[in-house]
């Protein structure tokens, strides 16, 4: 940890200073959602004066969403035109899962025990077309990669998985995943609810063929709006379920005689736009990424990954089960302390969990219970101070 | 009924003569004021899901007294667009069916259902008269294979009302669904689906529901539920608690019993919180007042308009019309160019100039953009 924060670059230590929610709490929940930055707030606050005033300018708000659409192909390495504006993850990976040409007989391999169960539906929602589920169990609450692939076969037309679980936090070799996918001609579906924002995110080095992401999280939003990419190779093959006039490439399409209305679709991913954006959503998002644009992804994600590494270290030294054991290549900004599965979605069956999860909330710590485990989350407003704070809470609590 | 300070809730009017509503609303100070507040929340402490939560329901609940719905046959998603698709890809058709759509719908009522011709489904296109689909046209184009019928309550330009509730029940007695846009319609005009008999309603509130854009309403009659499946899935749209958290080996696609089957996700929360305001608000108005007023002030743009030599092209009489005019003017983009230099928002759609009006308008301000209208330079 101490070297991660050597290679810190100025400013980024102090970034908490623009987030006016981390004076009054030590904020360790961004892997539920953010907070944001005062020029999020800024940003949106100018929209709706606008919008308020003026009524709003079309032609500036359609540019808005071209910029932000830019904005996001960047962050991840892809072409602005494989990026679709979503409603949230799950439309994100509805409009994938929909959109491909499934057979009979094809199936889709995954980790239903450890992804987010909005990553779960839209693939069970396929047998009713005859494809096949085939669930790989978890390794010691990571996804297990070798049992992914070997249990991929000639009829599997995806695989998906989460770039960081969202309990107990692990995350997933993408890279070796997304390459032994490519080669086999395996559809590589990521959800990355968790990393994007926090973690680099490069869709050509990790050959990822669709992302979706929402921007409440990592990506310091608001709710309501999501990004999907999806590979120029694939998207091309793809008829969305759901179509509107923003799918549809006007400019070669023509309204001809009646009944013989013919459309083309717009190129790549583009064709998933659906109608009207959430303007204001986006404003804030385009915000958020200009704001996170000024360190290097890698920069952000080692400070953060630092921090979340030495306060596992420093949890365990506590004597607390930290899920996962000593901190390593598994474990980036989400650490997790309990036994997986003791309890519901958000709650704790262990006393023990529930008690210290009373002390932190109590002190201004927020956090969150996820399957029965204390979650704990960091981003680039976290500093050492946070770690420091929140291990001498739970000391005490014990 | 104070329209006056009603209007006070619309800082667009202190600079701009508006008519627009029919394209975007431009924002409520409520409307403004609740959206600070989310953010300031968010800003502060990250906000809070469970507040979220019950005013998604308050908002449900206050949305389908709007309509005349109940709760559970409401669906919140994200514009008219995904509520038409959902319709589309929901209702069982098979290879030989059809369904009748006409070239006055918004081209988002057209492509969602266009879309099906991949599958084997048969687009029909009714007849229109000055943008009314009669009954007489669509017992004309239906037939044995008809399985349902795309419809505007109020179509984006000339404006004009269907007769739905005749086309319904036509379609009723044939097993045909009936599927209706109400962005025109809902928050300027009346809209009862009980009473209209219609299956399924969509609509988005960024125009006279005063939200941000991002939010669209879903009506599914309780009886349809059933019938018509969601095509894209989440948890949201599952019975809780499902078997999803605990065991992933037991998830099944446990259907809510309600329209909530329909979402997917996390919900837009800022654009919720605001709807529930709006709704509020209209439902203190009243939808009967509202309408009242509306109904005047198109009746009263239309005389001034045809007292100063204008075609207008939108209906004449009061149960025909609706909270937009579209009149014939030579040059309609110039028009609108020039309009807005004065300070005057409009809008053009298919070759004519669109006044589109709002509870903040007044007569006063009609007869102004009448006179800014002769004015007009050419």
């Amino acid at each position: 940890m101490e070297s991660g924060l050597r290679s810190t670059p100025p400013g980024l230590a102090e970034a908490y200073r623009d987030f006016p929610a981390t004076q009054d709490y030590t904020y360790l929940d961004v892997a539920a959602r953010c907070i944001f930055p005062r020029q999020v707030r800024e940003a949106l606050d100018r929209h709706l004066d606008h919008r308020m005033r003026e009524g709003g300018d079309k032609p500036k708000m359609f540019d808005l969403i071209e910029e932000t659409r830019q904005r996001f192909a960047t962050f991840i390495h892809a072409d602005p035109d494989e990026i679709t504006f979503t409603k949230n993850i799950s439309e994100g990976l509805n409009m994938v899962a929909t959109g491909l040409d499934w057979n009979p007989g094809d199936n889709v391999v995954f980790c239903p025990e450890l992804e987010h169960p909005n990553n779960v539906y839209p693939w069970l929602n396929l047998r009713r077309r005859g494809v096949e589920v085939r669930p790989v169990p978890a390794r010691a609450g990571a996804v297990d990669v070798d049992g992914m692939l070997a249990a991929a076969d000639a009829h599997t037309r995806a695989l998906t998985v989460s770039s960081v679980t969202f309990a107990p936090g692990f995350r997933t070799d993408l890279d070796r995943l997304g390459a032994a996918c490519r080669q086999r001609g395996i559809f590589f579906v990521v959800d990355a609810a968790q990393s994007v924002g926090v973690l680099a995110t490069d869709v050509q080095r990790s050959c990822i063929d669709a992302l979706s992401v929402s921007t409440q999280k990592g990506m310091l939003g608001l709710y309501g709006m999501g990004f999907l990419y999806c590979r120029r190779e694939w998207a091309e093959r793809m008829h969305p379920a759901y179509l509107a006039r923003f799918g549809v490439d006007l400019g070669k399409t023509h309204e001809a005689a009646l009944g013989a209305f013919d459309f083309h679709l717009q190129p790549s991913a583009r064709r998933f736009d659906l109608g009207n954006y959430n303007f204001l959503a986006a404003a804030g998002a385009n915000a958020a990424m200009q704001y996170l644009a000024q360190w290097d992804s890698q920069a952000i994600e080692r400070y953060v990954v630092g921090l979340g590494h030495g306060l596992a270290q420093e949890i365990l030294n506590l004597g607390l089960p930290v899920c996962g054991g000593a901190p390593g290549p598994h474990l980036a900004h989400i650490i997790t302390v309990g036994e997986l599965g003791a309890g519901g979605h958000d709650s704790t069956e262990d006393p023990r969990f529930a008690r210290l999860y009373k002390h932190l909330i109590e002190h201004r710590v927020r956090l969150s219970i996820r399957r029965g485990i204390l979650r704990l989350s960091l981003h680039l407003y976290n500093t050492q101070r946070d770690v420091e704070r929140v291990v001498d809470l739970m000391k005490r609590a014990l | 009924m104070d329209w006056e300070s009603v209007r006070e809730e619309f800082p667009i009017t202190k600079e701009y003569l508006f008519f627009d509503l029919a394209n975007k609303c431009a924002l409520p100070r409520f409307a403004t004021r609740a959206i600070c507040d989310y953010a300031a929340k968010q800003e502060a402490s990250s906000g809070d899901k469970d507040e979220w939560a019950r005013a998604i329901e308050e908002a449900r609940a206050r949305f389908a007294q709007l309509v005349h719905a109940y709760p559970s046959e409401i669906a919140l998603l994200k514009n008219t667009s995904e509520g038409l698709n959902v319709a589309a890809n929901g209702i069982p058709f098979h290879p030989g069916d059809n369904v009748i759509v006409n070239l006055s719908e918004h081209p988002n009522n057209i492509y969602c259902w266009l879309n099906l011709q991949r599958r084997g489904v048969e687009v029909r296109w009714a007849p229109t008269q000055n943008g009314e689909v009669t009954l007489d046209a669509l017992a004309k184009t239906v037939d044995g294979r008809t399985r349902a019928l795309a419809i505007a309550l109020v179509t984006y330009a000339p404006g004009n009302r269907n007769d739905v509730k005749a086309l319904a029940a036509f379609c009723r007695e044939r097993g045909i669904y009936t599927v209706v846009d109400a962005v025109q319609a809902v928050g300027t005009l009346q809209v009862n689906v009980a009473d209209l008999g219609i299956d399924m309603l969509a609509t988005s509130g960024h125009k006279a529901l005063f939200v941000p854009h991002g939010v669209g309403l879903l009506y599914c009659r309780r009886d349809r539920l059933d019938e018509i499946a969601p095509f894209y899935v989440a948890r949201a749209g599952m019975v809780r608690p499902a078997a999803v958290e605990r065991d992933g080996a037991q998830y099944d696609l446990t259907l809510a019993p309600s329209a909530a089957r329909y979402e997917i996700g996390n919900n837009n929360y800022l654009g919720i919180t605001v709807l529930n305001e709006s709704v509020k608000f209209l439902l203190a108005l009243g939808t009967a007042a509202v309408e009242r007023r509306m109904l005047d002030l198109s009746g009263y743009l239309t005389e001034r308009l045809l007292a100063g030599g204008f075609e207008v092209l939108s209906p004449r009489e009061r149960e025909r019309r609706s909270a937009i005019v579209c009149v014939r003017v030579p040059a309609p983009a110039r028009v609108h160019a020039w309009l807005l230099a004065q300070k005057v928002i409009t809008t053009c759609r298919r070759d004519a100039l669109r006044l589109s009006l709002g509870i903040y308008n007044t007569e006063a301000e009609l007869d102004k953009l009448v006179g800014l209208l002769k004015a007009f330079p050419g």
